[in-house]
This record gives structure tokens, C-alpha cells and sequence, in this order.
């Protein structure tokens, strides 16, 4: 390969100050090719990313076509060099092309983010500093990936001026000096020597070193001027290239079938490639920067009167003077360490000295947010977008979602026709797994916080009044409507597809169930038909209690609530049958799954709990089958006694039991001294229930009273573990009842003793309390 | 020399005419040495300056101390506030002996502290004699400071009362000192600045006023949370006190590390391994305490033990600092003891038996 007289220029992603050394250099050379590193196969977007109405941070996305869920992206901000390049060809009717390895090729190398982030980084100060980057080249140092860890060789380098860590290095010494365009490169170019791993390039890199190298060379044999040539490349390329590093042993990999599309992309996500391959911790800063041509104290007095403004927004007190003393102490933190301007740390450190008085948070909270930007990019109207996206789009101005890449929440109330169709398009994505909105609980705000039972898709869907969501935009949001598409041009196709997908691959009743509620959640009918079909024939295999009652409980809500729901009245008998078949298929298999031990029945135990609400609450199911299995289940002794106590707990609840039966029943159970453990056991399951109503009742407290008075000493002891998870159940109000019993049925003269007892658990909180308000008060004085 | 403790400037001298000697970096007025040297004074330094090694006077983050020099060369006051024991009156004398050359103008808060602390007094029988007159007023440090440009240091701001911090705000903005008596205002030089240490414990007794918080620009002086980092210091310090004092016998260095892993994770309230929590106790377990309860070891190890520090002095030692807020934090102590200290092994199995003994 012959470069000689092309202009190579290397280049840092990202870098305001490549940027603008770049665009001196084309304006002096006037090229009539500008060949850049990116995937060649993307040439064809180039319009979309220059066009006039286009607003980065956007970026290249290629994903793969053949139904496995993969891509990367080549992100752009303003200020990216390579985005430049493109601008400046665009504005001077120059042609300019992508050179590196197409992007099925860069995903079968398996990079699994930007190739762009990956290949950079460079730089160089001043003499004395190149000398000891030449003397100091010995040790193997990492490669220059940008998701490998390149700290070793990069942080070393920071150290060796007393710096931090890489970015402060690289702004100190590439971003905020001036630079000719001719000694940026220079600089540039021995930064990559320096970094170089000793060991030689990774094979990968070196593959494509060997690419852009050869599509230059094709470039000149074509018939263009190497000197009218200007190729920007990351800046290890470029280094090897120089070098002339031997051709790697070893074949490029495969190309994976792909798509391309240029998608927005934000500055949160600009500001996550941080590292060395990127320089991008602070995009809205340093987009500031390129602004105005790269003048860091400008950029960063800016920063800090936007701040000061924040700040007396959320009500502290910033004067103008702070301001102004904050950029001097940047300025001379700067010069203390040497640097020819102010940076991100100088601005942070002078931020907390003047603006917040010490106070670390609001920098971590407010400054830091700041720096990074809110931006997300815009694609012009030339962009093609695929139907979803174009979907997407219209169902967020619809329905007014919105559309940032922070967490926002969003609350619908469903009685109203477009917030439920809000709810309809969320659940829709969150079935296509478009990653952007995520439920969280359908409580009202004040008390926020779900439920463990309060899922998405769960039972109770249909029953909701509100549903909060919480939304956040990401890039990902855009990666994976471009991937859906092969599941189908609008949201409801995607939606059957994959419920489809899902039902067949489901295995238990309550999986069908689960899907049957998405499909209907999502308006998807056949996908609704066939998860019926699925629980029919699933529920009549499965032998689990925890699962079928799941199952049971699901086709209870939507018998219930899915009169709502116009699909569904067709199938209503269809669900009656199924309710009916689920809930005595549980209740049959209820007895043998209350076996063993404590752990194996929990999920027993739990579908007990879940049926009995069932029997209580639908009339179609068969309310005396019911108690008969829980009055066996509780009188049974060779089943496991955790279990024996929910059920007559639950029979007791319902009424279903007698308070003498309750009585007999608990005596013949407790007293079983010679196996206290599984006496304490039943009284674990049958506190588990509902413990307060229980413990009210005198005659209960009474039978459990005289089964621990009458345990020797001996099975006392055996019996404290299990006795001590059982009353561990009991909170303060049921400890209370207990107590209050206890001093009524041994009819001591303590209730002094008792009430010292009450009120010494909340002596210290009232006390507590009063300080409070007492603080409080004073506070307010002195507000006043 | 038989002085106890020699001020920075004189124990440091060499160093810092090292410095001085060789520091070609501007200064800004009145200074004695530039800003990086200054740095490189409190940080030291790996290779000798002038033939004069310079040994680090604190230990933590470089960027701080570089926020506080790059203030003290700026008009606004320097504020080091954090914990107690977190060495910010120790940085703020090193910093004064290198910029001005003294550590001396020193006004040291208390409740008791009045507006002539801060500017003037008189000698009461020359003023009866002669009348007002200079040779009869009684500068405070930081007049003197004013007049000769250099560094006042007011220790322990938030003791002090609302009034004295008022007078502190109008010396601060106006930058000069009336003395109506004499009818003159003393105004001061170039180089002239305040560094106020205050104490973020003692938050709600004598809050400063929002007007004279923007008199200052607000350096925190963390605590140090890196065990090897806190070890360091502790042994410095201890070395220096036991050469200054003549007295105690030199630590082994895994006591100290038993010591200040101690400190930390009652401190921090739960195991370093972060598997245990731990109660926390009330009293201050700063580094300078720890400091003190190393030092206190080696005495009792020298005056009334076998001359070799072991596990029972420290624990006397410890004892002794964590009584003084009284039984609770004895109680926490033995908490410690029973839950973190005796499944360990090593010295501190020693530490562990000796405890338990001097808490009986």
C-alpha cells in the first residue's frame, strides 16, 4: 500500500478540538475526496446525517436482519470530527465515503457498541513530553478498545503528569491548548505511538487498519491525487498505518446480514462512552466549547452562570460575585496545574468551593446533569423511518408521551378513552419489548410503590382504575423498533407474533394465563384464541397447585372484568369452563401438595390462600367442595402442619367453623407435647393468615396458652425455633391483643404492668417525636 | 530547642528555604513561595528539591489542597470545614507557614472569643497614662496580619459568637480595620487573607450567617476512608509526637493497623468486608484520635508496661479515648469485641483478651 501524500489526520471521537483542527485542514488542503472511518456501508446515509434539518447527537445503527437481536451504533455529536468531515464535504460538493469494515462484518467481529468509540485516542504535549514518551516505551499496555479496559496504559499516562485519570489528561493537554493542524496531528500521532500496545495491535484492529489502509490505496489508484485525499481515521489507525504494522494472519470475518438507519441518539448516552475512547463526559459542555471555536474559559463561564441560575431556581442563594468568583478560581486551578484552561474538573471543584459552599450534592446532582445535556438528536425529514418508528412517533404526540432520556412518570386513568389508549400503545411496547415505558403499580401517587403481586400483565390488569408508568427514551428505544420490524409493520402485528411465539413455548397453565391477559391487554385476538386454546390444554396436565391457582385467579379477573373488554364476551364461556376446571383441578391436587416439609408446602399454602378467595368470591365454584378440603386439610395429621393451620384458619375466617370446634380443633393440635414442633408449626400457619382477627378471640389465645403452659421443659426447647417464627408473624397491634388476653385469662392485677409494657415501645419515639417538633417550631421561628 | 511543639515554619524550615531556593514559578504578591510549590510543600515530593527531601504534611486529595491554595490567591477567604479530626487546622498552618512564612497569627474561636480578638484591644495602663496611642493599642493577629500582609488563621469559626462573626464580615468585605480612638484605619497590604476552619459537628450551635458564608470559598476536608491511607498517617503523626514529646515506645505496625481498622469500621458502622454491621458510637473517632490512642499506647507500654507496646496497652489506651463520652460507647466497644473482634486471629486475639479485661 502506497499512502504517501495522502493526508492522513488522526482523530479522537468526539473531540471539539479534532473537530476544528480537522476543518482548518480541509479548508487548506481542499480535497476533492474525504474518506472517513465508519462502516462502507453506510454511504448511502450520508444525506440523511448531513442533512440541513438533521440535529445530532444522532447516529448510525446496523442491526442484523436474521432474527437475532444484535446491533451497533456509530454515534455523531456536533463536535465529532468525523461529522465535520461529512459537513464540510456536504458544503463544498465534495464526495466523501465510509472506509472501515462494512457493519455485518463489525458485528460478526462482535463489537458489540461503536467500532467509532473503539479505534481512537491520541494526543501529545509538548516536547519534553514526547521525549518521555519515547523513553518510556517498554511495558505491554492494553489496546486501544474503548470497552476493554485501556486504563492501564491511558491512566499511566495521566499519572505521570499528576493527573487524575485519562480525560483530565486528554483535556489538558488536546483539547485546551491551541493547536495548528499540522502540530495537532503531529501530537496526535506520538500520543498513539505512546500508547500502542508494545505486544502489536489486536488482531481485529489490526484487520482493519489493513481495510481503511487498502480503500485509501484504492482511492489513489482510482485516479485521485493522494495530496487532494483526506482520510480521517481514529487515531491508532492512522499510527499503524504510519507504521506500516505487517498485513495480521488472519481473515476477516463473515458478513452478518444487516439493515442500516441513521437513528437519534442523546448526550445521557454520548456522556456513558466515557473512557478513553470517547471524551465525551460532559456533550452539552463541551458542544459549548466547539461553539465558540474552542474557547474553554468561555464555555466554561457559560456553564457556570447557567448553574448559578439553577441553583437560585431551586432556591439557593448564588450572587452574581460567587459567579464571578468561581470562573477566577477556575482559571487559577487551571494555571496551578499547569493547563492553559479551565476543564470539567476545574469548573466542578470551583463549583462547590464558591457556589455551593462545600456542598458536594448539588455538583453530583444539578452541575453534573448540566454538563452532560439533555439533547437528543433529530432526524431531518429525508430520513426513511420503518412503520413502527413512524407509529412510535405519532402514538407519542397522540398521547403526548414523552420523549427524553431521563426518567419521567407517566399516570393514566383508564376511565378516560385516550388515556386508556395511552395505556393500550404502552402495553403494546412493553409486549413488542420496545424498551421505554415500564409500569410501576397502578397505587395512587401518594403511596407509589407496588405491590409484588402488581405486575404489568398481572391478574389484576383488567381491574385497574390508573396505571403509572415510568418513560424514559433511549437509543435502545430506537434499536429495537428498527429490529421489530420483522415481527411486522404496526405494533399489534408485532404483538401477536411474539405472543404467539410465546404461547408455544409456554408450559404451565399459569404461563398460558399470563399470556392470555397480554394478549388481551395488547387487543391481540388470535393471540387471544390461542392462549385460550393453550390454557385449555395445559391446565389439564398440569399437577401444580402454585400454577394452577394462578391460572384460576387469572380467569377469575377476566371473568369478571372482561365485560369491559368487547373480545372477550364471545370467549366468556369459555373462560367460565376453564375457571371451574382450574379451580377443582387445584383444589383436588391441594391435599397431596401439602405434604413434607414447612418449604414445600409454601406454595401450597399460598394457592390455598388464592383459592379460598376464589370459593369466597365466585359464585360458579363450588363453595362446599371447597371447605370440605380445607376442613380436611386442617384435621388431617399426616399432612404438614404449616399448611394444617392455614386451612383452619381460612375455615375459621369464613365462618365455616364453629369457635367451639376452633377450640377443639386447636387443643387436639396444640397438644401434641410430644411432637411440640409440628404444634408450633400449625401455629405458624394458622397465625399466617390474618393473626389479628384470630388473636382477638379469647378462646384462641386461651387454647394456645395452655398448650405452651403444658410443655415440659424438654420439648419446649425443641419447639422454640418453630414457636419463634411463629410469633416473629405477630406485629405491634396483634402482640397487643395477645397481651391484653394473656393478663385477662390469668387474671393477674398487672394491667400497669401491661400498659409500662405498651407505652415503653413508644416512649422513646414519643420522645423522639417531641424533639422533632420542638426542632421544627424553632426552625420556624427562626424562618420568621 | 526545648520547646514542645515547634510552629510549622520552624520545624519545616529546610524545606521550605529548599523551596524557596528553588522556585522559579511567579508569586503573587507577598507570597513566599508560588502556588505549586506550596503544593508540593504540603504534598511533598518524591524527588528531593535542593538536595532537601519534602516529606507529604497531608495526605489525601491533591485537588483539594490545590483548590485551597488557588483561593488563598485569590481576594476571597478560605474556609476548611469537615469532622473533627480531620487535620484542617493542621492544613491550614502549613499552608499559612508556606504562603506568608508564619503559622503564628492565629485567633482561636471559643464561646469566650470578643470583637478584640479579631481587631484590637489596649494596654490598659499605658492607655490611662498616655491616652489612646499606638504604643498603647493591642493589635489582634489578624490586624497584624492585615498590616503585613500575611495569612490570619481563626480557628474553630462556629464557636464563636454571631457578633464576632459580624465583625469577621465587615474585616472580610472592607478589608480594613477602623480604629476610631486613634482616628486612623489600618487597611490592608497585599497578600493579606483568612483561613477559618469550622467544624461540621458543631452545625446548629453557632451556624454562620449566609453573608459571611460568601466571604469564604468552602474547601471540605473529608474523611479518610482508606485504611492504608489512615495508617500512613497515623503513623507519621505518632512518630512526630513521640520525637517532639521524648516519651513512648514505637507502635509494630500490625497494632496499628488493628487500631486503625478498628477506628474505621466503628466509624463506618459496619466490617470492612461490609458483612457485619457494627454499632456506631458517639464520640468523634477521628484520625487524630487515633493518632492519640497510639501514642497514649506507647507510653503506657514504656512507663508501665515491658516497654514494647502489645495488645493490652492498646486496649488501656482505647478504653480511656472511647470513656469519655460516657458508658454507652464502652458498650459499644464491647459489642465490637464479642461480634467483630474475637473471630479474628493474629494480634488481634491479644487485643481481644486484653479488652474484655479492661472493661470488666
Amino acid at each position: 500500500m502506497n499512502l504517501t501524500g495522502v493526508h492522513l489526520f488522526p482523530v479522537r471521537h468526539h473531540s471539539p478540538r479534532a473537530a476544528m483542527c480537522l476543518r482548518a485542514l480541509l479548508d487548506e488542503v481542499r480535497p476533492s475526496l474525504v474518506l472517513i472511518e465508519g462502516p462502507s456501508d453506510a454511504d448511502a446515509l450520508i444525506p440523511v446525517l448531513t442533512a440541513a434539518d438533521s440535529i445530532p447527537p444522532i447516529a448510525i445503527l446496523a442491526y442484523r436482519t436474521d432474527g437475532t437481536p444484535q446491533s451497533a451504533m456509530w454515534p455523531f455529536a456536533r463536535y465529532s470530527p468525523e461529522y465535520q468531515a461529512l459537513l464540510w464535504a456536504r458544503d463544498h460538493g465534495v464526495t466523501a465515503r465510509f472506509i472501515d469494515w462494512p457493519s455485518g462484518v463489525a458485528l460478526a467481529a462482535d463489537l458489540p457498541c461503536a467500532p467509532v468509540a473503539a479505534s481512537v485516542p491520541d494526543e501529545t504535549p509538548d516536547d519534553a513530553v514526547e521525549e518521555s514518551f519515547e523513553a518510556d516505551r517498554v511495558e505491554p499496555a492494553s489496546e486501544e478498545e474503548a470497552q476493554a479496559p485501556p486504563v492501564d496504559r491511558h491512566q499511566a499516562l495521566a499519572e505521570r503528569f499528576d493527573l487524575r485519570h485519562f480525560d483530565e489528561f486528554w483535556d489538558a493537554y488536546f483539547e485546551t491548548p491551541i493547536y495548528q493542524p499540522e502540530s495537532f496531528r503531529t501530537a496526535l500521532n506520538a500520543f498513539a505511538e505512546w500508547v500502542a500496545p508494545a505486544a502489536g495491535r489486536d488482531t481485529e484492529s489490526a484487520l482493519r487498519d489493513r481495510i481503511m489502509g487498502q480503500a485509501i490505496a484504492d482511492a489513489v489508484n482510482a485516479g485521485t491525487p493522494p495530496e487532494r485525499i483526506v482520510a480521517v481515521l481514529g487515531a491508532a489507525h492512522v499510527a499503524a498505518l504510519l507504521r506500516g504494522d505487517p498485513a495480521p494472519d488472519a481473515n476477516v470475518p463473515t458478513a452478518l446480514p444487516t439493515a442500516l438507519a441513521v437513528v437519534p441518539y442523546s448526550y445521557p448516552r454520548l456522556s456513558e462512552q466515557s473512557g478513553y475512547g470517547a471524551g465525551n463526559r460532559a456533550p452539552w459542555y463541551y458542544e459549548r466549547v466547539f461553539e465558540g471555536a474552542n474557547d474553554f474559559a468561555r464555555a466554561s463561564l457559560v456553564v457556570l452562570i447557567e448553574f448559578a441560575g439553577n441553583m437560585r431556581a431551586r432556591g439557593f442563594s448564588v450572587s452574581l460575585a460567587d459567579v464571578i468568583e468561581a470562573y477566577r478560581l477556575a482559571l487559577t486551578l487551571a494555571d496551578i496545574r499547569g493547563k492553559s484552561a479551565p476543564g470539567v474538573d476545574e469548573l466542578a471543584e470551583a463549583a462547590q468551593a464558591t457556589l455551593t459552599r462545600g456542598e458536594a450534592a448539588p455538583i453530583r446532582e444539578f452541575l453534573n446533569p448540566l454538563m452532560i445535556g439533555r439533547r437528543i438528536g433529530k432526524l431531518g425529514a429525508s430520513a426513511g423511518r420503518n412503520s413502527l418508528q413512524l407509529e412510535f412517533a405519532q402514538g407519542l404526540a397522540t398521547y403526548g408521551l414523552p420523549q427524553v432520556d431521563e426518567p419521567e412518570t407517566v399516570s393514566l386513568r383508564l376511565a378516560d378513552a385516550t388515556q386508556a389508549g395511552a395505556s393500550l400503545f404502552l402495553h403494546r411496547l412493553r409486549v413488542a419489548d420496545v424498551p421505554y415505558a415500564s409500569y410501576a403499580g397502578s397505587q395512587s401517587v401518594v403511596t407509589r410503590g407496588r405491590a409484588s403481586d402488581d405486575e404489568a400483565g398481572g391478574y389484576s390488569a383488567l381491574s385497574r382504575m390508573r396505571e403509572h408508568w415510568d418513560v424514559q427514551w433511549t437509543p435502545a428505544t430506537e434499536v429495537a423498533l428498527a429490529e421489530r420490524v420483522i415481527y411486522g409493520e404496526r405494533f399489534s402485528e408485532v404483538c401477536e407474533r411474539r405472543l404467539n411465539e410465546a404461547i408455544g413455548s409456554a408450559a404451565h397453565a399459569a404461563d398460558a394465563t399470563r399470556l392470555l391477559i397480554d394478549a388481551v391487554l395488547t387487543d391481540a385476538t388470535q393471540a387471544t384464541a390461542r392462549a385460550l386454546d393453550a390454557t385449555e390444554r395445559l391446565s389439564s396436565l398440569d399437577d401444580d397447585v402454585g400454577s394452577l391457582s394462578q391460572a384460576a385467579r387469572t380467569l377469575a379477573a377476566l371473568k369478571s372484568y372482561g365485560s369491559s373488554r368487547p373480545a372477550l364476551t364471545q370467549i366468556a364461556g369459555t373462560i367460565e369452563r376453564l375457571l371451574v376446571g382450574t379451580f377443582t383441578r387445584a383444589m383436588l391436587r391441594l391435599a397431596i401438595a401439602s405434604r413434607g416439609d414447612v418449604e414445600a408446602t409454601q406454595d401450597a399454602r399460598a394457592a390455598m390462600r388464592v383459592l379460598n378467595e376464589l370459593a369466597l368470591s365466585q359464585a360458579l365454584l363450588d363453595r362446599g367442595a371447597w371447605m370440605q378440603t380445607l376442613t380436611q386439610i386442617a384435621g388431617d395429621e399426616a399432612l404438614e402442619a404449616t399448611a394444617s393451620g392455614v386451612a383452619a384458619a381460612l375455615l375459621y375466617l369464613a365462618r365455616e367453623l364453629h369457635e367451639n370446634d376452633l377450640r377443639g380443633l386447636l387443643e387436639r393440635r396444640l397438644g401434641d407435647v410430644i411432637r411440640p414442633a409440628r404444634a408450633a408449626d400449625f401455629l405458624a400457619g394458622f397465625f399466617e393468615v390474618n393473626a389479628l382477627v384470630l388473636l382477638k378471640n379469647r378462646e384462641i389465645v386461651a387454647a394456645m396458652s395452655g398448650f405452651l403452659s403444658a410443655l415440659p421443659a424438654e420439648h419446649f426447647r425443641d419447639a422454640l425455633p418453630a414457636l419463634r417464627r411463629a410469633f416473629a408473624l405477630l406485629g405491634a397491634s396483634e402482640r397487643r391483643f395477645l397481651l391484653e388476653h394473656l393478663v385477662g385469662l390469668h387474671g393477674r392485677a398487672a394491667p400497669a404492668v401491661a400498659a409500662q409494657v405498651l407505652t415503653a415501645a413508644d416512649q422513646q419515639s414519643l420522645t423522639d417525636l417531641s424533639a422533632t417538633l420542638g426542632q421544627a417550631l424553632d426552625d420556624l421561628d427562626d424562618l420568621l | 530547642m526545648s520547646e514542645l511543639r515547634l510552629p510549622a515554619e520552624l520545624k519545616y524550615a529546610a524545606e521550605l528555604a529548599a523551596l524557596e531556593a528553588n522556585d522559579d514559578a511567579a508569586r503573587p504578591p507577598q507570597w513566599r513561595l508560588s502556588p505549586r510549590a506550596v503544593e508540593t510543600y504540603v504534598m511533598g515530593s518524591a524527588k528531593p528539591v535542593g538536595g532537601v527531601a519534602i516529606t507529604p504534611k497531608y495526605y489525601g486529595d491533591r485537588s483539594l489542597v490545590q483548590v485551597a491554595i488557588a483561593t488563598l490567591a485569590s481576594d476571597r477567604a478560605l474556609m476548611l470545614a469537615g469532622e473533627p479530626g480531620t487535620a484542617k487546622s493542621w492544613l491550614s498552618e502549613h499552608l499559612s507557614a508556606a504562603i506568608c512564612g508564619t503559622s503564628l497569627l492565629t485567633v482561636q474561636g471559643t464561646a469566650g472569643t470578643s470583637e478584640d480578638h479579631l481587631k484590637y484591644g489596649w494596654n490598659y495602663a499605658l492607655l490611662i497614662a498616655e491616652g489612646p496611642s499606638e504604643r498603647a493599642l493591642v493589635p489582634s493577629p489578624v490586624l497584624r496580619a492585615m498590616r503585613q500582609g500575611k495569612i490570619a488563621r481563626v480557628e474553630e469559626i462556629t464557636r464563636t459568637s454571631p457578633e464576632v462573626q459580624d465583625a469577621l464580615i465587615s474585616i472580610l468585605s472592607e478589608k480594613q480595620i477602623a480604629v476610631p480612638e486613634l482616628n486612623e484605619t489600618v487597611s490592608a497590604q497585599r497578600g493579606f487573607s483568612i483561613i477559618a476552619t469550622a467544624n461540621t459537628r458543631d452545625r446548629g450551635v453557632n451556624e454562620m450567617s449566609a453573608a459571611l458564608k460568601r466571604r469564604f470559598n468552602f474547601v471540605t476536608v473529608p474523611v479518610v476512608d482508606d485504611l492504608d491511607q489512615e495508617i500512613r498517617i497515623v503513623q507519621q503523626r505518632e512518630a512526630q509526637l513521640r520525637s517532639d514529646y521524648q516519651v513512648g515506645a514505637p507502635p509494630p505496625d500490625d497494632l496499628t493497623r488493628l487500631l486503625v481498622t478498628v477506628f474505621q469500621e466503628l466509624r463506618g458502622g459496619a466490617t470492612k468486608d461490609g458483612k457485619t454491621k457494627v454499632r456506631a458510637p458517639n464520640g468523634v473517632l477521628s484520625t487524630a484520635e487515633a493518632i492519640s490512642v497510639l501514642f497514649n499506647s506507647g507510653i503506657l507500654a514504656q512507663s508501665f508496661g515491658d516497654g514494647t507496646v502489645n495488645g493490652a496497652d492498646l486496649a488501656r489506651a482505647l478504653t480511656g479515648a472511647l470513656a469519655k463520652e460516657g458508658v454507652e460507647d464502652l458498650k459499644v466497644l464491647r459489642e465490637y469485641l464479642e461480634t467483630v473482634a474475637k473471630a479474628r486471629s493474629g494480634a488481634w486475639k491479644g487485643f481481644y483478651a486484653a479488652a474484655k479485661q479492661a472493661l470488666t
